[in-house]
């Protein structure tokens, strides 16, 4: 006899006690294992699907989490329908485990799911959104069952507990669009050509290589009197949203550039001495 | 406009381009080519401002090579009017387009070709156009300009370039008839058609079948006894559907068209013969811009490309050039013909302005 088989029997014989069938136990692992391989293979597919096109890409992400849970729900379902065709006792049992179980270890577990289905409803944020949670600003790169992944601009995966969306606020960049808004700001002397500051952080938006712009995403230069310096504000859509950061860089370089050229003065910081030379 | 020896002609004022090159004609030069054929419904505005019913100026928008020039020559004979095309320049160059533009305003009526070349996407690019739009507010005289439709569509989102054009048309595909018909008349209508022959067809024939749209088209393959796989085109008239095909690969340009129709060199003109020499091309954001940029101007100078797309540019042209889609002569940088419809489609997927 096999120690495979030696030790088979003891747990055969445990799963009879409870009264439960051990291929009814294997049925619920081998589903278990393929709902996990489909959905790793189904969200390698959309994945690489909404790659392909920046347009789409956040629309076809959104798939991602609703695939998982739908195959997950559905091999709960598939599991758990034969288990759970319980005795009174044996309901009274697993109910207060379950109970139990909630209460005191799997309550953030639980949350988490529940947090995750309410993600999957009511779509705070989808997958491939640049959002901010709780202090923490990146992209969606995953919505899994208890927590989301964000990936920040410094390529940082942070996991957030889907459970804080009930009890924090949530910023959404994009709201499921592929382009968003990004604000650049430039600080102009006080005796600058206002005009031709506004002109030229215009032109740097509109010039670059990243801009979206159409009826629906218009371009606005907004000035602000600090201080001792006048701050011009450009506000203009990328086209992908990853662009984020490069596009903003792009603008300021180009527009500092042509200030310099222009002749155009950037604020000198006055110094307050507090030692009093 | 009456020249000194008192002929009627429209006068041509040439401004930096070799002579048979500046116009940017490649489509076939017939008198088929009419105002109906390239406009469709929009003819009827663009001969109501020729008449003076409807005022102007007029701005004529068509995709490169499209046989715009055409409806420019209408314009520039039905008003009598100076003749002005645009070129790619060195900055430096004297006069500027825009000096000439404003100079032959006030002449009278002015046919302005190739307006794509007013602006240049840079940091303070768009004074020259400013200027030029400026001009023409102030002007009683009857223009009519013509644009690059990507250029235009740009100058729309980020300058409302078309409030200052009371009257726009734009050319739309060319049917297949008259595609066909333009073809013949400037190539010769003598071509034989026919269908590539299978020496021994196989038993088995693979199909492709298209699901879903665009970018998500997936082609499934379907194999099928061959004697059941009869699309039904193998039973219609080889010519009609090789101008079929090339209508749709042209998008019914006819400037591609002709590109595409020039390079069919053999006895027999096939439908499987009808191929667009550029039909994908996979670019990084950078080449996309590089190359968006050409597709709005049609041809630009090395100069205008490094201030744009910056010290990448010989490096991004010398791929492009390798991928078929533009050439480069003299410190100019052109769009090929053929790579139209491919330029256009990779650019509009990356979402370049």
């Amino acid at each position: 006899m096999t120690g495979t088989a030696r030790g088979g029997r003891p747990l055969q014989s445990a799963f009879e006690q409870v009264g439960v069938d051990s291929a009814l136990v294997g049925n619920a692992v081998a589903v278990l294992l393929a709902a996990y391989l489909l959905t790793r293979v189904a969200a390698a597919a959309l994945t690489a699907l909404a790659e392909r096109s920046p347009r789409y890409r956040v629309t076809l992400k959104m798939f991602i989490p609703l695939t998982r849970f739908l195959v997950y729900g559905v091999a709960l379902y598939v599991v758990l329908g034969p288990l759970l065709q319980l005795s009174a006792t044996q309901l009274v049992a697993v109910s207060g485990l379950l109970a139990a179980a909630i209460g005191f270890g799997l309550r953030d577990l639980f949350a988490g799911v529940v947090g995750g289905i309410v993600l999957i409803t009511e779509q705070p944020y989808q997958v491939g959104d640049k959002v901010e949670v709780d202090g923490d600003y990146g992209e969606v790169t995953d919505i899994g069952l208890r927590a989301t992944t964000l990936t920040t601009a410094d390529d940082t995966a942070v996991r957030v507990p889907n459970a804080a969306t009930f009890t924090k606020n949530v910023a959404n960049a994009n709201d499921g669009a592929p382009e968003m808004l990004v604000v650049v700001d430039l600080a102009v002397a006080t005796d600058a050509d206002l005009d031709e500051a506004t002109a030229v952080v215009r032109d740097a938006l509109v010039t670059s290589k990243f801009v979206f712009v159409d009826d629906d995403h218009p371009v606005a230069v907004l000035v602000d009197d600090e201080t001792y310096y006048w701050t011009v504000r450009g506000k203009a859509y990328v086209a992908d949203l990853r662009d984020e950061f490069v596009f903003a860089s792009d603008v300021t370089e180009r527009s500092l550039a042509a200030f310099e050229e222009r002749g155009i003065e950037t604020p000198d910081i006055p110094v307050e001495r507090l030692d009093g030379r | 406009m009456t020249d000194a020896d008192g002929d009627s002609e429209p006068s041509t004022v040439n401004t930096g381009l070799p002579a048979d090159t500046d116009s940017g004609t490649h489509t076939p030069d017939t008198d088929a080519l009419d105002t109906e054929t390239l406009l469709g419904d929009d003819a009827e505005t663009f001969e109501a401002v020729l008449s003076g019913e409807t005022a102007g100026p007029l701005a004529v928008v068509a995709p490169p090579f499209a046989g715009h020039e055409r409806l420019l020559d209408a314009a520039a004979d039905a008003l009598d009017a100076e003749r002005i095309r645009l070129g790619p320049r060195g900055r430096e160059e004297k006069p500027t387009p825009v000096a000439r533009f404003r100079e032959a305003l006030g002449d009278g009526p002015v046919v302005v070709e190739n307006c794509q070349h007013l602006y240049e996407r840079r940091v303070g690019g768009f004074e020259p156009l400013e200027s030029a739009l400026d001009a023409l507010a102030r002007t009683d005289s009857r223009v009519v300009t013509g644009w690059n439709r990507y250029a235009w569509s740009y100058l729309t989102a980020v300058r409302s370039v078309e409030g200052a054009f009371p009257a726009t048309v734009e050319t739309g595909p060319v049917a297949t008839a008259a595609m066909a018909e333009l073809l013949a008349d400037r190539y010769g209508g003598d071509r034989e058609y026919g269908w590539a022959e299978a020496a021994d067809p196989p038993l088995v024939t693979v199909r492709a079948y298209e699901l879903g749209r665009g970018r998500f088209a997936l082609s499934v393959p379907v194999p099928i006894p061959t004697r059941f796989a009869s699309s039904g085109d193998e039973e219609r008239d080889a010519e009609a559907v090789v101008f079929e095909r090339l209508a749709a690969l042209s998008e019914g340009n006819l400037g591609v068209a002709s590109a595409i129709w020039e390079d069919q060199t053999g006895d027999v003109v096939r439908p499987s013969d009808i191929v667009l020499p550029v039909s994908d091309v996979d670019l990084d954001r950078e080449e996309a811009f590089c190359l968006r940029v050409v597709l709005a101007k049609e041809r630009v100078t090395r100069a205008e490309l490094a201030a744009v797309v910056g010290d990448a540019h010989d490096r991004i042209v010398a791929r492009l050039a390798r991928d078929g889609v533009v050439a480069r002569e003299d410190g100019l940088v052109s769009l090929e013909r053929s790579a139209v419809p491919t330029a256009a489609a990779e650019t509009d997927r990356r979402r370049v302005l």
